[in-house]
């Protein structure tokens, strides 16, 4: 060997990059120091072997490695090249994953593959690692009951899950790179611009639904719903990436209103009864009172969650009166949770006049057939 | 929007609506679908898009041409019905298509 041709080998062996050269049939007739540390093969253990007892030969491959060395020595495609891996084992056994390039070399004839391997064995699971949690985040934002959706520092949508498709009507492929202002109605354009800028520069990393008002939006067939939204921000280097949960609260504003309307049918009633009338729970404490009854005997008090008998409006001079009016009061509230409905005269009294009352407590249960209220109605006897 | 039907190697069968034009690959990564990896991103060079093809839709995919057949060669457990997703297209043709999916990628 020339002098330059042994610096050419010492060179070779001392190249940081884990480097084989091998027969054309796979017979290793070069192995450096590199490619001894990664496997823990020596060289001497090497020399003479077959390639495939460092990248072994899988039942599971149709193509065994040195065909593999062929195809990819021949007609190297960089950019698919940076994909292509092959497994190995190391000495002690262990797997590992190797990134490989190949070259065919022809000396008088005879063809040598020159081999680099990188081990990508822990960037490969930590990619697969990454991955698997996109996924999960991934699959858990897909079946989420909020349409999500991202949009870029442009305003141009970015990200929109499934539900945003349900409740936008527009597909994935229609609104990826289109205007966040497809979704609003033209009027709301503007002020939804300059909201999402003051939300982008100010401090807040998040705003969450109910911290900002309902906004309007727009579905593909041009009619518009109220919606509820929370937004976050990330900083991807200097671009802003905005993403939005959007519920439509339709269905709510729709339960609300009719909630009210009930309750205001129900007061109407209530309120405008001729009877006084008292709303108890079943221990018989007053949860709520009609207008009549306020007007029969107004009281200063606060009368809600007092017990029935307790209210002043059994009060009287005579103490012993009192005590039997709400002895009185009291039983016929006890047997009125037994289930009882009790039709009884009784007194108010306003200081020293008393006012005679026809007098019910209606049992009120529930599917359980528990009592759960108690209904007291007075009417003013006649001629009291 | 053809529905397409990928059944993981346990078993587990994802429905999901792929737009027209879109290859088998992009639809199921677009989509979620775990299993198909599409390292490579559809460039027909890394074969982790791997797919098993039912025999009575083999003839509504085309044949492989000789690079994905290349790749295919290097591929884990490759059968004759073997495929990369990343080469057929989703058109009207494959409503319905039960696509299958190897044990792993890689």
């Amino acid at each position: 060997m020339s002098f330059i041709e042994t610096k050419a080998v010492q060179l070779l062996n001392d190249l940081p990059e884990a480097l084989l050269i091998t027969t054309a049939t796979g017979e290793i007739v070069f192995f450096n120091k590199s490619v001894a540390a990664q496997s823990g093969f020596s060289e001497q253990e090497m020399m003479g072997e077959h390639v495939s007892r460092l990248l072994p030969q899988s039942s599971r491959r149709k193509v065994d490695v040195v065909t593999w060395f062929g195809r990819w020595a021949d007609n190297p495609d960089p950019e698919q090249l940076r994909y292509l891996t092959l497994e190995g084992v190391r000495k002690n056994g262990e797997s590992r994953r190797y990134q490989v390039r190949v070259s065919r070399s022809e000396d008088n004839a005879e063809v040598y593959f020159v081999i680099v391997l990188r081990d990508v064995t822990e960037e490969q699971e930590q990619t697969a690692a990454l991955r698997h949690s996109q996924l999960i985040a991934n699959r858990i934002i897909a079946i989420g009951e909020d349409a999500v959706l991202s949009i870029d520092t442009d305003f141009n949508i970015c990200f929109w899950n499934q539900k945003a498709e349900a409740l936008f009507g527009y597909t994935e492929q229609e609104v990826m790179g289109a205007s966040i202002n497809i979704l609003l109605p033209e009027d709301a354009r503007d002020g939804h611009t300059k909201s999402i800028q003051t939300f982008g520069s100010g401090k807040a990393p998040s705003r969450f639904m109910g911290e900002r008002g309902e906004i309007t939006g727009r579905h593909k067939s041009g009619k518009t719903m109220p919606l509820e939204a929370s937004i976050t921000k990330t900083y991807i280097g200097d671009k802003l990436i905005l993403s939005a949960q959007v519920r439509d609260i339709s269905l709510r504003k729709m339960a609300e209103a009719n909630l009210a309307e009930r309750e205001a049918r129900f007061s109407a009633v209530f309120n405008h009864a001729v009877e006084a009338i008292a709303l108890l729970d079943s221990d018989g404490c007053v949860l709520e009172i009609n207008e009549a009854a306020r007007q029969m005997l107004p009281i200063d008090e606060p009368a809600i969650n007092k017990p029935l008998w307790q209210l002043p409006w059994w009060s009287s001079a005579n103490a012993n009166e009192q005590a039997a009016s709400e002895e009185g009061l009291r039983s016929n509230v006890q047997e009125a949770i037994l289930g009882k409905t009790v039709h009884t005269r009784t007194s108010l009294y306003a200081g020293s006049e008393a006012l005679d009352l026809d007098f019910s407590l209606i049992p009120v249960s529930n599917s359980n057939n528990e009592v759960v209220y108690l209904i007291a109605e007075a009417r003013k006897l006649a001629g009291s | 929007m053809p529905t397409i039907i990928y059944v993981e190697n346990n078993g587990t069968e994802h429905e999901v609506q792929v737009p027209n034009g879109q290859s088998l690959m992009d639809g199921a990564v677009a989509r979620m679908v775990p299993g198909i990896e599409g390292d490579c991103g559809g460039l027909c060079a890394c074969a982790t898009c791997h797919i098993y093809i039912p025999e009575e839709w083999q003839s509504h995919c085309g044949e492989p041409e000789e690079l994905e057949q290349n790749i295919l060669d290097f591929a884990f457990d490759v059968k004759p019905n073997s495929r990369l997703s990343c080469q057929i297209k989703v058109s009207d043709e494959l409503e319905g298509i039960r696509v299958l999916m190897p044990e792993r990628q890689y």
